[in-house]
Formats: structure tokens, C-alpha cells, sequence
């Protein structure tokens, strides 16, 4: 059985890098993803790059003390996207299946798929699709979309998928 | 009960399970039929021969293939709201309670009243539509249209909402491979111990392909036990998807190929299209038999001779009971044992060749059969089923062959399926020895496997397969694993024989009727002939003048006839005939399946305010404004949509109102260079805007048209806040970003989207002020504090809030923004401040009414071909500094004098509204528009009609005067000039 359900807020954050900030992307904790559409997770907080020098943030908790991110030297611009976003959890055996109706995501293990968080469209509403675990994909909508692909999404897991053939899987 | 109404079923044999009748109507008559029967082999073993009539002539017309080639037996499938029209037979699988019907006959199939244009046909050629319904010209639209448009078409399109779900499903592997044929098997089994994620797709709901219909052994089994392993062992591989039931339709660029998987009776969802992206592609798509043509060789027991093998192998039906088989090659032959094992009586076998261009291995199959060598059909009879041929040897000798025979199997060579290849501009080449178009190269990325490439026999097959995956291993970069061939039955097997003689003989059939090259739009070899004679000689023009392989089989069968003939009458190599363009989709595609989930309330995105709910408990009538939900107006109990738009205007201009502007584009620019950046984006000045100023601002695009219209307001010395109309804010933010990023990228400035991050409400008429002041105390909200286009940064109760001293209503107004989680808060928190002053939430209406009441310009006039200029706001643009769009919005050619500019109108009685849209003119010259009117109301304030229209700027009325008319709403108005604004012409409400 899948589900569809929305997360409580978040912290999330948009981090900028400035043309002054691309000497010192290194030195600032944590660690920044270098490949767009990576994601690195750790414990509650998720850091994803969107684009080149643009990254998002999100956190379960309140994203801590924010000039630690900025670092020295004014390298990133940090923007407080909180109320911009909301989160949906879809969850269960045909979480992928759904996703891949709308939208033309990898979702295959060996395309890392399961480290990523991809800028997308699902069925032209924009979003950040994170698979979270197997069985668990989290998509991340702008808050304006988020009751119309809620809807859409409740609607193909309501119908549910089309029973596979005899060979197909 | 079943087993005695399937009259033509074999005792033995097939793939069906005869343990599962399906119950089925055809034409209101009951049927059974068996589980993994198509319709087709269903009606055909109930004894049904004729299922259809033709498009032209309305003949009678029977099943001749088992595939998506089928010229004839097209149907409608369901019923209401489910029908479905112009379905294959031989593609709609029999399920549990179907319903078809034959189209295009009345009152019945057997007995049509339109078969009296067989009458005619001799006046009814190719393309005698161009040459007649000329006179009288006035019959043209009363009788020539009716009688044309009621004969036209096939079938009736449903009517009401389609039940079925559709959707849609996106896949990316290694490599399609397209066909579960004995190539594609080969190619994917390979290619699944590789350990590639791959897709083998099939159309039809068993793999195998032709080992399905045949009798072949594979490694000592059955051919369809083979592929039915096989096909299950890739399954079972690691990221390998077998789909069956699945037609590959389109073939694109990028490597982008469409599957439609037609799953009736399988749950809810009816048909689902794959958009697969494979870095590889197989196509092992086989080939189709051609049939031959002659007079009268559309019948009803006229048939492919592999189609009727496959019936009696597939479905265990027998096609017939006295069988002639009619072959220009030696494939012919090799029906002659599935007919005799199907115990029907094979009465002669008709080739068009001469004797010693038999192959012999083919001679040697024939036992106790004459063979009638260098001979061709000149007639056929039977009126709802062959009953009779007529041979005669093709020198011209009168010797007559008359064969009772109520099955003619024809077998007029093979053509590669490589439609695919075709719809992305894959070249054919003419190979002489089968007559048929194998391609000349398959292109990057495709490998053609099998019949596809021109093999033939079932080793070759299996081998060319092989060959496939190794080529396509070897494009990956991936190594070949070694895996064993499967062995063939040696005597199973049937020689590829000799060259394949011609299909059709021009003189064979020039002054012959009824010698169909395509049979369901009714063309016949005549009709080529005689559309040559007048000269259409290209080969795409005869295809469109006669409409050959124009129909919904897209001439699978008749296509390479039709070059043939061509070719012959011409005097033309075939390569310079050439071939017509196979175009996508390779079979119908119903447009549900297209639609997908999109339709119904998915049919787009839509968005939603963070203040939607509280729209709806106010009793808002709320609209789609674009995509997003929005308050049109409130009314209250028995108020009329006017009455509540009148009521909210009347309560901004008199006390006060609140309005939802969270849908504005909001951005905000960074950084140090952000100034720079917006002088050069913006067409009036910005630099010099102070911290905590703000003012309008005007974009333009490089043609020196308006783009859009907002304010910039600079919150602190690197930070601008940057607002978009609601229509034209992806427009802007794409166009401020290709700025920065492609024409300007050597400023320090980032952009950054936050209308999702902010909720805000306008406030808006004389006692906005005190309202403001309650909501957030700790502002000072004075006119000295906070002046007209001031900005401030501020909190409302405890939470960062944004106040701008702005006005789109003409009247003292502010607008308030605060995160969008804190919406309801600023809501509550306003409506109660404002209570005592009688403060209401207006919609877009009331808005709409108050912009045109103070002339201010909206999407109606940024209609993307006005200038500054001509929005009456050219004193805004800047003359010294550069900015986007300046070396047009000077030009002389955007100054001319038949450029309009915007005006006022009020209606010269002063009570008739202006019709919005309405054309202008002067006078009586009704023949030279004006201008047009931009936008109209009845303004509550002003207490009569007013409006904003375009008008030519050199506009001379003479002794005429100003009129709007509207041919749409039949309004006709008398209209005045007015100055603009209509209200509040000094200013002084706004700037209070």
C-alpha cells in the first residue's frame, strides 16, 4: 500500500554562493555537495545542490547558527525559504512507479538515484524529488503547487497502477 | 453451448484456453469466444465473414491479417461513453463482456444501403472529389457538404466524459528492444546476462512473435514454449522489463520512444503510454507479408497467407475449408502443410512466376496440389465470402482455371516493419531479390534485428538477433558474454526460396475494377494509373491525390504496390519513385492515451494563495487567474456579482478594503553591483532610488516593447525587492536571469525567486493609515515617516514583515507582506484593525474596476506589441543611460503616426457599457478599424460606463463619430474620448 502524507515544517534555506565565494566553498562546514542534483544527508539535516552555486537546505530542526555557514568572507548568500516550501512523504512499494508517471527521473539503483535530489517537474508542477529510502521518496513542492500535485498524487495512488503483466516487473 | 457457436474453432491446437469462454457481442449478437482470442479470431471462428464494409464503395470486407496492418475489419469497441472507434480487430483482445460494432454500414454489415456506390464507382475514381460538387455553386454548402460530410469518417466519436483512466510512465534503461519475436528474444536474452537494465517490448500479449503462429521446434520444444521461457527467464533478470500487449508508436529524436500498452479488462486503467529513453535500441520489429494485387481481391476468405496460418496455429481456427493458395515466392509454399494440418482441402497453388523461377525446395513441399506456374487471377466471385477464382496463364492464353475455393491464402513477399526507423528520417534502400525496403542504414543508437534488417528463416533470425546485442554491447563499451544459439528443428524450417515476383502487373489489372493496392480507403490499381496519367507522377502528390495509404493502417499492405505500379507506368527505377514518409504513430493512439492524467481538475497546475481558505470562508466566487485560484468577489446573501464588485469599490473609496497580492512575482536582487543590474534591465531610473524608497518601474524586451510593468524598491544598499504582475511573473524571472547569467555576467548580483516565501495583503482606501497602524504599532505609519513609495523592514506581531506605501487602487493604500506561514495571522490581524472602519476584502473585480478608474495599464494593454509610448508612459523612459530595449524604443518606426496610444471612452449617452473588446471605427466606415477597446466597466464611482482602449495616434473622426462595435455581442455604441485618469486626476487620495 502507498501513501501520501505532508511532513511537518521545516527549515529549509537557499544558500548563494558570491563570485567571492567560489575560493572559499571549501573551507565551509558542512560540506557542500560539488554535483548538482546530489544530496548529502546527515542525521535531520539534508544539503542538495540545485544549480551551479546554489544549494538547498533542509533541516527537521531549526537550521542553527546560520553565520557558520556564511563563513568569513560573506562567500555565500543565505536566504530563509521556510515558508516557501512543503514537504510530501510518498510512501510504499509503488512510490517510484507513481513518480515515474509524471515525471522522466532515473529512479534505476546503479543511476544514483537514491543519493540524489532532483530539481524537477511533476506533471509541470515544480519540485525536488528525494528518495529517502527504499519504498520512501520525499518531493519538496513550492507551497502555491502543493495542493494541486498532493491532489494529482493522491488521485494515481487512489487508482492505483496498472496491474503488470505476466513478465513484467 | 460455446464450444457449438464457435463453429470454425479447431478441436486441437492454438494457444487459447478453451477452459475460459468469453462472453462478447458483435452487431447485438451474442458470441463466445476463448481467453487469448483477438476479436478477430474470435468472429472468425463463429463462422463471421463479413466485418466490416469498405470506406468508398462500401463492400464487404472479412479479416485478411492478424496484425496492426489490417486494412479491413475496423470496429468500434465499447459502448457510450467507453466506445471507441476505428479499432483493428486484429488488435483488440477478446475480454469478458466486449462490445463491437461494425461502422460505416446501415442498417446492417450484411445488408448496406451505401454498397449502391459500388454503383458509381466508375465515377467515383481518385480524386473525383476535386473534379465535381462544382456547379451549381449553391448546392455546395446546402446538399455537397451534408451528403459528403455525412458520408465521411469512420465511426462516430464518443460522446461524454471517458471513463478510463489513463496515464502515463517514464522509463529509462540500457536498451529497448522492440519486438519479442525469435531476433529480439535472441538479442534480449544476451543482453539480460550482459546485466543490462533493458525493455523488451511486444505489441502482441504473447512473446514469440511469428513462433507463435507457426510450427518451428527450438531447442527441441515448441517455438512458442521456447519464447514463452525465454521470455520469462529475462524477466527474471536484474533491471530487465518484458512488456507485452505494447506497441511501440514513435520513434524520436534524443532516443525518445513512445509505447502504448492497451490493457482492456485489466483494472481500471485502460491505456498507458510509456516515454522510454533507452541509450540502445533493437529493432526486431519483423516484417509484413504483402498481399497481391488482382480483380477482386478484397473478398471476404481473401486473406494473408502467414495470417492464415497464424489463426490456425494462434487460435486453432480454421480460416476456411477449401484453400487456394496465391504466392509471387516461394514463402507461399510453405502454408501448403499448415493448411493440410488444419484439414482444409488445398485445391491449387497459383504463382506468378513461371516454373523455373520456383524454388525447388519450395516444389518439393507440394504433394497431390496443382501448381499453376505463370499464372494470375482475373476474377473472384462471391458476394459475402469467396466462392469462386478464375486463373488464367499470364502469356495471354485464354485457358481458363476455374477452382471452387472459399479461402484464398496470398503471399506477396515480405516488407521490412521499419516505420520506427522512418519517423526519424532513416533511409530505405530498393532490394530487388524480395522486392521489398530493407533500411540503408539504421542510424546512432538503433540496430535493426531480424526481418526488420531483411533475414530470412528462423536460424538467421536468431543469430541476426545475436548480432544486434553484440553491436549494441559493444556501443556501451560492455563486453559480449558467450551464450549458446538455440538449436533449430532442421525440417521445421522453410527455405528463403528465390527472388520474389512483382505484387501487381499494371496490365494485369489496367482495365480490370476491383484490384484493390489499398484496400481500405478503396484504391484501386486503376485509380493509381489514371492519377499518373494526369500528371501526378510524384510520388507524394499520387499518395495525396488518390489517398493511398492514407488510411488508418497507413498503407502497411499497399505502400510498396503503390510504388510498384508507379515504378512500372513511369518507366522509373524504383530508388527514383522513392518511397512515401512514414509518420508517427506507428498504430492509432486514442487521445486519452495522449491526455493522460491530464484532464479533469489535473488538466494543469494550478496554485493556491496562502489565503485560500480564507477566501472560501469569506464566500469568496473564486476563478482560475491563469493558474492560480483567486477571489473574484465576495458577495453577500442574494447580492448579484454586480452588486458585490459595486459594493467593494464603494468600500475602498469610502473607507476601506484589504485585498490578497500574494500572487505577484516577488524577487529579490543581490548584491553589489544589484543597482547596475536593474538600470540596465529596467527602461526608467532606478540607481538613484534611496534605502527604504521604492518606485514603479518599466521593462522592456529588446524590441523596445513593454514586457512587463512592477516596482523596485530598495530595502537596503545591496538588497532590492523587485515585484511582477501576476500573468507576467515566469516571464520576467527567466528574463531577469538570462540577464544576469548571459548578457551581464561580469555583475556581483544573485536573484533569487521569494513570491512563494511571502503572503501579502494590500490595503487599501481612505482610512488604510489607522488600519496599518493597529497591525503593526511598532511602525510609524505618518506621512513623514512613511511617505508615498516609501519601504520599510518591520515586524508584525513578533515576525519580520515588509510594509510598501504603494497603490494600484488610487487611493491611500499600503501593501504588507510576511512569511506565508504567518498569512492567517496578518488576515485576522488586519480584518479586526479595520472593523470599526467597515473594512471588507475585495476581488480581482473590484480591482480590475479601480485600475481602469485610474487609467492604470494591466495585461489587456501589455498585450506584447505596445510601446511605452503608447501607454502613455514614454516620459518614464530614461534618454541618457543604456538600458534593454533602447535602440528600438527610439526608433523612428515607434514613433509613426500609425502607432496607437491608449485613451479613455466613456459612452456618449453616458449610460450604454462599452463592449470590452469591441472594435473601433469612425462613423459609418465600418471597413477600417481604429483601434480597440483594452478594457470595460461600469465604474460604481463615477456612475457610468468607462473604458480603456488602443487608438491610432493620427485618428481623424472628420464629421463622423467615435463608435465600438462589436459583431460578437451585437453592440454598436456611440463612444467619447476622455481624458485619463477618470479619477482622482491630481493624485492627492494616493499621496494622503
Amino acid at each position: 500500500m502507498t501513501t501520501l502524507s505532508e511532513i511537518a515544517p521545516l527549515s529549509v534555506h537557499r544558500l548563494l554562493a558570491t563570485r567571492r565565494g567560489n575560493n572559499v566553498l571549501e573551507q565551509i562546514e558542512p560540506k557542500l555537495p560539488s554535483r548538482i542534483s546530489e544530496a548529502l544527508v546527515d542525521g535531520s539535516r539534508t544539503v542538495m545542490m540545485l544549480g551551479p552555486a546554489e544549494w538547498l537546505v533542509l533541516d527537521r530542526e531549526p537550521i542553527g547558527p546560520v553565520d557558520r555557514m556564511i563563513g568569513p568572507e560573506q562567500p555565500l548568500l543565505v536566504f530563509d525559504e521556510s515558508d516557501a516550501w512543503r514537504l510530501l512523504r510518498l510512501q510504499g512499494e509503488d512510490a517510484v512507479d507513481i513518480v515515474t508517471q509524471f515525471c522522466p527521473i532515473d529512479a534505476s539503483a546503479d543511476s544514483g538515484f537514491k543519493r540524489s535530489a532532483c530539481a524537477t517537474h511533476l506533471a509541470r508542477h515544480p519540485a525536488i524529488v528525494m528518495p529517502r529510502s527504499a519504498g520512501e521518496i520525499a518531493i519538496l513542492v513550492p507551497r502555491s503547487y502543493a495542493t494541486s500535485l498532493f491532489a494529482l498524487v493522491s488521485d494515481a495512488i487512489t487508482r492505483s497502477v496498472l496491474p503488470e503483466t505476466e513478465y513484467a516487473r | 453451448m460455446t464450444a457449438k457457436s464457435q463453429t470454425r474453432r479447431l478441436a486441437q491446437g492454438g494457444l487459447v484456453d478453451r477452459t475460459r469462454p468469453l462472453a462478447f457481442t458483435f452487431n447485438g449478437r451474442a458470441f463466445y469466444g476463448c481467453k487469448g482470442d483477438t476479436l478477430a479470431s474470435a468472429l472468425m471462428a463463429n463462422g463471421i465473414d463479413v466485418v466490416a464494409r469498405s470506406l468508398k464503395y462500401h463492400r464487404p470486407r472479412g479479416i485478411m491479417t492478424d496484425g496492426p496492418e489490417e486494412p479491413n475489419a475496423v470496429v468500434t469497441v465499447g459502448e457510450g461513453s467507453s466506445r471507441t472507434p476505428n479499432l483493428k480487430a486484429t488488435e483488440v483482445v477478446l475480454h469478458d463482456g466486449l462490445v463491437a460494432r461494425s461502422q460505416n454500414c446501415w442498417p446492417s454489415v450484411n445488408h448496406d444501403v451505401g454498397a449502391v456506390a459500388g454503383l458509381a464507382a466508375p465515377l467515383l475514381g481518385a480524386g473525383f472529389y476535386y473534379k465535381t460538387f462544382m456547379a451549381p455553386r449553391g448546392a455546395w454548402p446546402r446538399l455537397y457538404e451534408r451528403l459528403i460530410r455525412h458520408a465521411a469518417g469512420l465511426g462516430r466519436a464518443p460522446e461524454g466524459h471517458d471513463p478510463g483512466i489513463y496515464e502515463h510512465r517514464h522509463s529509462q534503461c540500457d536498451v529497448l528492444i522492440v519486438g519479442a519475436g525469435p531476433a529480439g528474444l535472441a538479442a534480449a536474452r544476451l543482453l539480460a546476462r550482459a546485466g543490462l537494465r533493458l525493455v523488451l517490448c511486444d505489441e502482441r500479449s504473447r512473446p514469440g512473435g511469428s513462433l507463435t503462429g507457426a510450427m518451428q521446434c527450438i531447442d527441441g520444444e515448441a517455438g512458442s514454449a521456447w519464447a514463452r521461457q525465454t521470455a520469462g527467464d529475462i524477466a527474471a533478470s536484474p533491471g530487465a522489463s518484458v512488456l507485452l500487449d505494447t506497441c511501440a508508436v514513435w520513434l524520436g529524436d534524443h532516443q525518445l520512444v513512445s509505447l502504448v500498452e492497451r490493457r482492456p479488462g485489466a483494472g481500471s486503467v485502460a491505456e498507458r503510454l510509456w516515454l522510454v529513453r533507452p541509450r540502445q535500441i533493437v529493432l526486431a520489429t519483423g516484417a509484413i507479408e504483402r498481399p497481391v494485387c488482382f480483380p477482386g481481391n478484397d473478398r471476404p476468405g481473401i486473406m494473408l497467407a502467414s495470417a492464415a496460418v497464424a489463426y490456425i496455429h494462434r487460435y486453432a481456427v480454421a480460416p476456411g475449408k477449401r484453400a487456394v493458395i496465391h504466392t509471387n515466392n516461394d514463402s507461399g509454399y510453405g502454408v501448403l502443410r499448415h493448411l493440410c494440418q488444419a484439414g482444409i482441402d488445398v485445391k491449387a497453388i497459383i504463382d506468378t512466376r513461371p516454373h523455373e523461377l520456383i524454388g525447388e525446395a519450395a516444389l518439393r513441399m507440394v504433394r497431390d496440389v496443382d501448381v499453376l506456374a505463370g499464372h494470375r487471377i482475373v476474377s473472384t466471385a462471391g458476394r459475402h465470402r469467396l466462392r469462386r477464382i478464375d486463373a488464367r496463364p499470364a502469356d495471354g492464353s485464354r485457358r481458363s482455371s476455374v477452382i471452387d475455393a472459399d479461402l484464398m491464402c496470398v503471399a506477396g513477399g515480405w516488407s521490412p516493419t521499419l516505420h520506427l526507423l522512418g519517423h526519424r528520417g532513416g533511409a530505405m534502400r530498393h532490394d530487388e531479390h524480395d522486392a521489398a525496403c530493407p533500411a540503408a542504414a539504421p542510424g546512432d543508437g538503433v540496430a535493426i534485428a531480424g526481418a526488420a534488417a531483411g533475414v530470412t528463416g528462423l536460424a538467421e533470425c536468431l543469430a541476426d538477433g545475436a548480432r544486434a546485442a553484440g553491436t549494441v554491447l559493444q556501443a556501451l563499451g560492455r563486453e559480449v558474454p558467450v551464450l549458446r544459439l538455440p538449436v533449430i528443428d532442421a525440417e521445421t524450417e522453410v527455405s528463403s526460396g528465390n527472388p520474389t515476383g512483382p505484387s501487381c502487373r499494371s496490365l494485369d489489372v489496367r482495365q480490370q475494377r476491383a484490384a484493390f493496392v489499398d484496400l481500405q480507403n478503396d484504391v484501386t490499381a486503376q485509380d493509381l494509373m489514371r492519377a499518373v496519367d494526369e500528371g501526378y507522377g510524384a510520388i507524394e502528390h499520387l499518395k495525396r491525390y488518390t489517398t493511398s495509404g492514407m488510411g488508418t493502417d497507413q498503407g502497411k499492405l499497399g505502400n510498396l504496390m503503390t510504388i510498384d505500379i508507379v515504378a512500372e507506368v513511369t518507366g522509373q527505377p524504383f530508388e527514383k519513385v522513392g518511397h512515401t514518409t512514414f509518420r508517427p504513430p506507428y498504430t492509432p493512439v486514442t487521445l486519452g492515451t495522449l491526455v493522460g492524467h491530464a484532464r479533469g481538475e489535473h488538466l494543469f497546475p494550478t496554485r493556491q494563495t496562502p489565503f485560500h481558505h480564507r477566501h472560501l470562508a469569506e464566500g469568496a466566487l473564486m476563478e482560475l487567474a491563469g493558474s492560480w485560484h483567486y477571489p473574484k468577489c465576495y458577495p453577500r446573501d442574494g447580492e448579484t456579482l454586480d452588486a458585490a464588485i459595486e459594493r467593494e469599490v464603494r468600500t475602498v473609496r469610502n473607507a476601506v478594503g484589504f485585498v490578497d497580492m500574494s500572487t505577484l512575482g516577488r524577487f529579490e536582487i543581490l548584491g553589489p553591483d544589484a543597482g547596475i543590474f536593474l538600470e540596465r534591465a529596467y527602461a526608467n531610473r532606478l540607481s538613484t532610488l534611496g534605502e527604504g524608497r521604492c518606485r514603479y518601474a518599466l521593462m522592456l524586451r529588446e524590441d523596445g516593447v513593454v514586457l512587463d510593468d512592477g516596482t523596485v524598491a530598495r530595502m537596503t544598499t545591496d538588497c532590492w525587492h523587485v515585484t511582477a504582475s501576476t500573468a507576467h511573473a515566469g516571464d520576467v524571472w527567466r528574463h531577469l536571469e538570462r540577464l544576469r547569467q548571459v548578457e551581464w555576467p561580469e555583475l556581483h548580483v544573485r536573484l533569487v525567486d521569494v513570491g512563494e516565501q511571502w503572503a501579502g495583503l494590500a490595503i487599501a482606501g481612505p482610512r488604510a493609515r489607522d488600519v496599518l497602524a493597529a497591525v503593526a504599532p511598532e511602525l510609524d505609519v505618518s506621512p513623514e515617516a512613511l511617505p508615498f513609495l516609501g519601504c520599510r523592514e518591520t515586524a508584525f506581531d513578533g515576525v519580520r514583515a515588509r510594509v510598501f506605501r504603494i497603490s494600484y487602487s488610487g487611493e491611500l493604500g499600503y501593501e504588507v507582506y510576511v512569511g506565508a506561514r504567518h498569512g492567517d495571522r496578518l488576515w485576522d490581524a488586519v480584518a479586526a484593525a479595520g472593523t470599526s472602519f467597515g473594512i471588507a476584502p475585495y476581488g480581482v473585480e473590484a480591482l480590475d474596476v479601480m485600475r481602469i478608474e485610474k487609467g492604470h495599464c494591466a495585461g489587456s494593454e501589455f498585450d506584447g506589441r505596445s510601446t511605452p509610448a503608447e501607454l502613455g508612459l514614454g516620459r518614464m523612459i530614461k534618454r541618457d543611460e543604456p538600458f534593454l530595449g533602447r535602440a528600438l524604443v527610439h526608433s523612428p518606426a515607434r514613433q509613426h503616426s500609425f502607432r496607437q496610444r491608449l485613451v479613455g471612452l466613456v459612452s456618449t449617452d453616458r449610460r450604454t457599457p462599452i463592449p470590452r473588446g469591441a472594435i473601433l471605427v469612425a462613423g459609418t466606415q465600418r471597413s477600417r478599424a481604429l483601434g480597440h477597446v483594452t478594457a470595460s466597466v461600469v465604474s460604481p464611482t463615477l456612475g457610468q460606463p468607462i473604458a480603456l482602449a488602443m487608438l491610432q495616434e493620427s485618428t481623424s473622426l472628420g464629421d463622423g463619430e467615435l463608435r465600438a462595435v462589436s459583431p460578437i455581442v451585437g453592440l454598436d455604441v456611440a463612444v467619447e474620448i476622455a481624458s485619463l485618469p477618470f479619477y482622482d486626476a491630481e493624485g492627492g487620495r494616493t499621496r494622503a
